[in-house]
């Protein structure tokens, strides 16, 4: 079994009386596009922080490519690549001359890191934006730079802290296609959001955090079958008589049934063609149905049922 | 990588409009502005005013009577000479109506007390040691070569005259205006201070995300503030001679001939200044502002306090605090300009640079040890 990127065990950081990690351990393979998911204050970039050495911490280990992690551990440190949450750039630096700075710190050799200040820029699309100072660049364009800043010198391990907050939906998925294109190119990836739909459209991997700590680890699919739902249908109808309700419960695999806003909403766990029992027996009760849309669970109905509470519930 | 941050480093520092603003061009134009309020004293030739003297005359000495009757007639007159009683004369020094005592016994000897104002106890000072040299010269040469002692009576007249006109050893004029264009300089030098506390906020990384994103990367945090200071250092010098060359040659302001120590001492102002920034950024427990404030202040007050918006401030502190003429780097500063006008030695100077040393070594080392943390409790 090779070497995981990262491994974290039982991480304990407390800020006097509150425990912002308790006892987190994780394990991160090379490859991966791992996934941190939890809402503000679940301790995600805590771990990031801690991971780095920029945070001390109660307890626990880090390791990083097989190598205990410090603040000295200069070799580590060269194959990492971050980018903050806040946005760390100079305002009397150019596009071109922050990442310069930035890559210098890692690389020495001039003419290398001008390659690869070039191949930044053109990676999150600056080209037209060298000269600019960061005050003159949109929101979206200048989360693009703090990206350019973090990943200029092509390390092995890539650290995004979520990157899209109050960012535009165009730049949004330009930032999210990039960090796709870096794992291609062979990077690790871990990356932090609130934003459950982006952690799921580009993470292998995802770790749901809440309070502290690890709730639940695995891939999408894995995640989706620690939970009873396997199928939420809901259908635009008048209210079914208590009887009709009862029979729609009766149905195979039906879990739950509720009437909301207009709607028959029926949950399922497991089985096939549920979508077409349930038409066919409201069309022999004479039912007129409108819309009918039939959503299979998404990761905040995992975190719901995980944490007992919905992810954008407790933004 | 050392000359990659350096390099940025003064990129970076120069293109900061507002900290810029401070060290160079507020400077320039409140030196102006001076010029234009001061700007008829400077064509003035007559702005001198006559040095009250107390003299005790334990011992008669004829020469230097004459000498200090000479000094005290005319218009252009350097003294106004009371004689009096040993009792009286401390009287009138204590009052502050005499800025010295001259006591006329073997040799003669000067007293003065802490509010004297310096340039006119630099100007009898003079007058008294050079009468002191040239009398022992008299009687040495009376008592080894009387043949010579016509052409030495000669020579002696001869460098009396010259103790008249040239009132002390160094070549600048006795404007109490200058001491504004001291505090100036000093005042400027002072503003690079939020240089340092700059670099120190974005070297530690609970204090900003730049210095988070810095202390991740390979770079050892030691060598970029070295570098990063190197390079405040240099644009707040920079600044500081820019300021010097605009107030003595554009201004016209007569600083002296000691130009190149001028410039030594505004390097040895500015490594200072960025020094005590780097010191007051590296604080952890107070906000961004408050630092900022904390330097303004030093600066300002400082600069009050050593005579920026009144003359005669820093010797009231000197008589009233001496301390805190002691710790306030503008008043070192200041002091350390003034003294190279006006003291042909370098004792009150280098007192100023040592001062200045001590500020430095403080700073320097409160810095490091307040920086040298690897982890943050929290970010």
């Amino acid at each position: 079994m090779s070497t995981p990127v990262v491994k974290i065990e039982n991480l304990v950081k407390r800020y006097k009386e509150l425990i912002a990690l308790d006892h987190f351990s994780l394990e991160i393979e090379e490859g991966e596009i791992f996934g941190l998911l939890g809402p503000n204050g679940s301790g995600k970039t805590t771990t990031i922080n801690c991971m780095l050495s920029l945070l001390s911490y109660d307890k626990g280990e880090v390791e990083i490519f097989g190598k205990k992690m410090s603040p000295d551990n200069y070799e580590v440190k060269k194959d990492i690549g971050v980018v903050m949450q806040n946005v760390a750039v100079f305002d009397e630096l150019t596009v071109y001359e922050n990442i310069d700075y930035f890559c210098g710190l890692y690389i020495t050799d001039k003419e290398k890191r001008a390659k690869l200040v070039e191949e930044a820029i053109e990676f999150v699309g600056l080209e037209d934006f060298k000269k600019f100072y960061p005050k003159k660049l949109s929101g979206g364009l200048l989360r693009r730079l703090n990206i350019a800043c973090g990943i200029a010198h092509k390390p092995r391990l890539i650290i995004f802290d979520e990157p899209t907050v109050a960012v535009d939906p165009q730049s949004r998925n330009k930032i999210l296609e990039g960090i796709e294109r870096l794992n291609r190119e062979g990077a690790t990836v871990i990356y932090t959001s609130h934003y459950m739909e982006e952690v799921e459209q580009i993470c292998t991997r995802i770790a749901i955090m809440d309070k502290g700590k690890s709730r639940a680890i695995g891939t999408k699919d894995e995640l989706k079958k620690l939970i009873r739902n396997t199928e939420t249908i809901s259908i635009e109808v008048a209210k079914p008589s208590d009887d009709d309700m009862k029979e729609i419960s009766s149905l195979p695999h039906v879990y739950e049934t509720a009437y909301e806003n207009s709607k028959l909403v029926v949950r399922y766990s497991g089985g096939k063609h549920n979508l077409i029992r349930l038409m066919n027996l409201l069309s022999d009760k004479q039912y007129n149905m409108g819309r009918v849309y039939s959503e299979i669970p998404t990761l905040n109905d995992v975190f719901l049922e995980i944490t007992g509470t919905a992810l954008r519930d407790s933004e | 990588m050392f000359f990659h941050k350096y390099k940025y480093g003064l990129l970076q520092t120069i293109r900061n409009k507002e900290l810029t603003f401070w060290a160079l061009g507020f400077t320039i134009i409140l030196g102006t502005l001076f010029y234009a309020a001061f700007g008829n004293v400077y064509e003035n030739d007559d702005i001198f005013e006559a040095i009250p003297v107390a003299v005790v005359e334990n011992v008669g000495d004829d020469g230097f009577m004459q000498l200090l009757t000479e000094l005290s007639q005319g218009e252009d007159k350097m003294l106004v000479v009371n004689k009096t009683d040993r009792e009286k004369a401390e009287e009138l020094l204590g009052n502050g109506d005499v800025e010295a005592i001259i006591t006329v016994d073997e040799s003669i000897a000067l007293s003065i007390n802490s509010t004297s104002d310096s340039i006119s106890v630099s100007i009898v000072g003079s007058i008294v040691n050079e009468y002191n040299t040239k009398s022992a010269l008299f009687e040495e040469i009376a008592k080894t070569n009387p043949e010579k002692l016509p052409q030495a009576i000669e020579a002696m007249n001869v460098n009396i005259d010259n103790v008249i006109k040239e009132h002390k050893l160094t070549d600048a004029p006795m404007n109490p205006y200058t001491d504004y264009f001291y505090n100036l300089i000093a005042m400027g030098i002072l503003f690079g201070s939020t240089f340092g506390m700059t670099i120190a906020i974005n070297s530690q990384g609970n204090l900003s995300a730049i210095a988070a994103r810095k202390c991740v990367s390979p770079a050892k945090k030691s060598m970029s503030a070295i570098a990063d200071i190197l390079a405040a250092v240099t644009i707040v010098f920079a600044c500081s001679v820019i300021t010097i060359l605009y107030v003595k040659y554009v201004l016209g302001v007569e600083l002296g001939d000691r130009l190149g120590m001028y410039i030594l001492t505004a390097l040895f102002g500015s490594i200072m200044s960025v020094s005590l920034g780097y010191a007051v950024g590296s604080v952890g427990s107070i906000g961004e502002k408050a630092k900022g404030a904390i330097l303004l202040t030093v600066t300002l007050l400082g600069g009050f306090l050593s005579g920026l918006m009144s003359h005669g401030m820093r010797q009231i502190v000197e008589s009233k605090v001496p301390f805190i003429n002691r710790v306030n780097p503008a008043a070192i500063l200041t002091d350390a300009f003034f003294s190279l006008t006006v003291y042909p030695h370098y004792d009150r100077y280098i007192r100023s640079i040592i001062g200045m040393a001590v500020i430095t070594v403080i700073c320097t080392v409160a810095g490091i040890i307040m920086t040298r943390r690897k982890k943050y409790a929290s970010l």
